[in-house]
């Protein structure tokens, strides 16, 4: 691909999907604004698996607890200020995930995996086992949050195509945050330690602190997922927290091709989207409940024929970029 | 291990009289006074073990500044290590290791190579997923005390095979232009001491010569070096002292000159 061409490509694709709610139902609309939330989230996790190269298997710690975050700083009755619950929220995480960062980062590898995983089952069951955010049954958001200046409302977020933009214009300003970062001295460092720490020690980077800053902020952006997933949906139970979700962003990041950016926006529309279609008893009848076989050959069938995800089909169709021998 | 007189002023440790014991040997790895003879880096009485392996064995070494030393031995007698250990790769179990006068032994290794000391490690070590340019600018920054004779253009212009490749990714270079990425990632960080762990090493011989030249300026630049490298011959040419360890001892310290003109003690230590 062209690189001017893969500059404008995301504002293209963002402007086209900003003028979705023109012409489509609240149905669509409201699978869309899941997908690009599950794009978010996914990137964050892209910023560890691809390109940290720490595989965490609890990321959904961070975005599950940005939505109990919401949750249980919301008062009762009213609307809670996007304006400082937001920002809280993600605090939160990202403190979360400092905290929890300098204790599984001294690990690497399988255990990596398992404590990530330890940590985020830890929180699954605090919430499920306590009264803290109604237990297993979970806890209502009633209204979606407000964004104010004053005395106006800037934005009816109960409106749902409002609500749509701003999730769009959020899954933008992170792919663009991302971008940045990555490309920045700090990016190459990540990358650099992803294929080995001890060159990159042996140079002089204090690998721990670039790990633990890849690992916060990561941990902060799934927290701005979990925030809107749950203003989305105004419910929030343990699910939000479990492996299971986990998982499935790590199959979003994997599908749609590790260390791509982009390759985790597509695996997010992949992964939500078949999920839609695979369900669908209006299509497959009684097969539709049983769309998690469906689901796990389409991602046998990925990881066989497109090691590099679905991100790697432009590279096998497209003209062969120059840095591509270097994936190894 | 008799008949060891004639060796003076570089009085060699007994081999086998002693051991199991943890003491440092009686060698000349100890910096003399003098003009212009600071010390960047000292090692002393450094023991190191893999598990139950011992190492190093009581190793002392020093390089003073702008210095380049040749360290020799045959396979598996503990250069790599000694190296290893210098950077905190591996801790010692006994010994010191200071770098400017300052004690870094338990010091982290990253905090180790910002006191002015870059490592080339051996078998080259390219980042595969960044371009050439990436691998070179990342590394980028002033020296101890603030200097950065060596920047971006500089490198280039001392590797112009690199300033082709530019945008290549690392993994598409051959050997030799990997190993001079390596060296080039190596100056961008503006070192005081160079550390070439058998840089020539699988390459053609046009290739390590263009390498050994390469070595030759840096050193005109007035980096110290240690040279680590299977090629004796060229390793004393350049250096302007010569160490050799036999198993985890250092067994000669001194001027390259006496260790190239000792043809039985190259035969004994070095088996050329």
């Amino acid at each position: 691909m062209n690189s001017r061409l893969t500059n404008i490509l995301p504002f293209l694709v963002a402007g086209l999907l900003a003028l979705f709610p023109l012409v489509e139902s609240t149905f669509y609309m409201q699978l869309l604004t899941k997908v690009l939330i599950m794009a978010i989230f996914a990137m964050s996790l892209d910023l560890l698996v691809g390109y940290t190269g720490l595989v965490s298997f609890g990321h959904a710690a961070y975005f599950g607890l940005a939505g109990y975050a919401i949750a249980l700083m919301a008062p009762k009755y009213e609307t809670i200020s996007l304006w400082w619950s937001l920002p809280a929220a993600i605090g939160v995480c990202a403190l979360f995930a400092l905290i929890t960062g300098t204790l599984v980062l001294r690990t690497r590898g399988i255990y990596f995996i398992m404590v990530t995983l330890a940590f985020s089952q830890m929180l699954f069951f605090i919430f499920h086992d306590t009264k803290i955010g109604g237990g297993s049954d979970g806890i209502y958001l009633y209204a979606k949050p407000s964004m104010n200046f004053g005395d106006v409302q800037l934005l009816n977020l109960e409106k749902l195509e409002n609500f749509y933009w701003l999730v769009l214009v959020l899954t933008v300003a992170v792919y663009l945050l991302l971008h940045r970062v990555l490309g920045s001295t700090f990016g190459r460092a990540l990358l650099g330690i992803k294929v080995n720490e001890h060159r990159m020690r042996a140079l002089g980077f204090p690998v721990f602190r670039y790990q633990l800053a890849s690992f916060t902020l990561s941990g902060a952006l799934a927290g701005m997922a979990g925030y809107l997933a749950a203003a989305q949906y105004g419910f929030v139970n343990p699910e939000i927290l479990s492996w299971h979700q986990s998982g499935a962003v790590l199959m979003m990041v994997i599908l749609g091709g590790m260390g791509t950016l982009y390759g985790s926006v597509i695996g997010a529309f992949a992964f939500v989207l078949l999920q839609e279609v695979l369900s669908n008893q209006a299509w497959f009848g009684p097969s539709a409940k049983h769309w998690q076989l469906a689901m796990g050959i389409f991602i046998m069938l990925v990881a066989l024929y497109l090691p590099q995800g679905l991100a790697g089909l432009s590279q096998r169709f497209g003209r062969k970029p120059v840095a591509e021998a270097a994936d190894e | 291990m008799t008949d060891q007189k004639n060796l003076s002023p570089n009085p060699l440790p007994a081999e086998g009289g002693d051991k199991g014991s943890l003491r440092s040997q009686p060698n000349d790895a100890r910096p003399r006074g003098g003009p212009s003879t600071e010390v960047l880096l000292e090692a002393r009485g450094l023991h190191t073990f893999y598990g139950v392996s011992h190492i190093l064995h009581g190793v002392d070494f020093f390089v003073r500044k702008g210095e380049t030393i040749g360290l020799m031995g045959r396979n598996g007698m503990g250069k790599t290590t000694l190296l290893k250990t210098i950077l905190g790769l591996v801790r010692p179990r006994e010994g010191q290791v200071k770098v400017h006068g300052m004690d870094m032994t338990q010091a982290a290794t990253h905090a180790i190579a910002r006191r002015g000391i870059a490592y080339v490690p051996e078998g080259r070590g390219i980042f595969p997923n960044l371009s050439v340019r990436e691998n070179l600018v990342m590394a980028a920054r002033a020296g101890v005390d603030g200097h950065r004779e060596w920047n971006f253009d500089r490198v280039i212009a001392t590797f112009p095979r690199l300033g082709e490749r530019l945008s290549n990714g690392g993994a598409q270079l051959s050997g030799g232009e990997q190993q001079m990425l390596t060296i080039g990632r190596a100056l961008m960080t503006n070192p005081d001491l160079l550390i070439l762990d058998e840089a020539t090493e699988g390459l053609a011989p046009l290739i390590a010569r263009e390498i050994w030249g390469i070595i030759k300026t840096i050193r005109a630049s007035g980096i110290a070096t240690v040279i680590v490298d299977k090629n004796y011959a060229a390793v004393m040419a350049l250096a302007d002292r010569s160490v050799v360890l036999v198993k985890g001892r250092v067994v000669f310290s001194g001027a390259s000159r006496e260790l190239c003109e000792n043809q039985e003690l190259m035969n004994r230590f070095l088996g050329v």
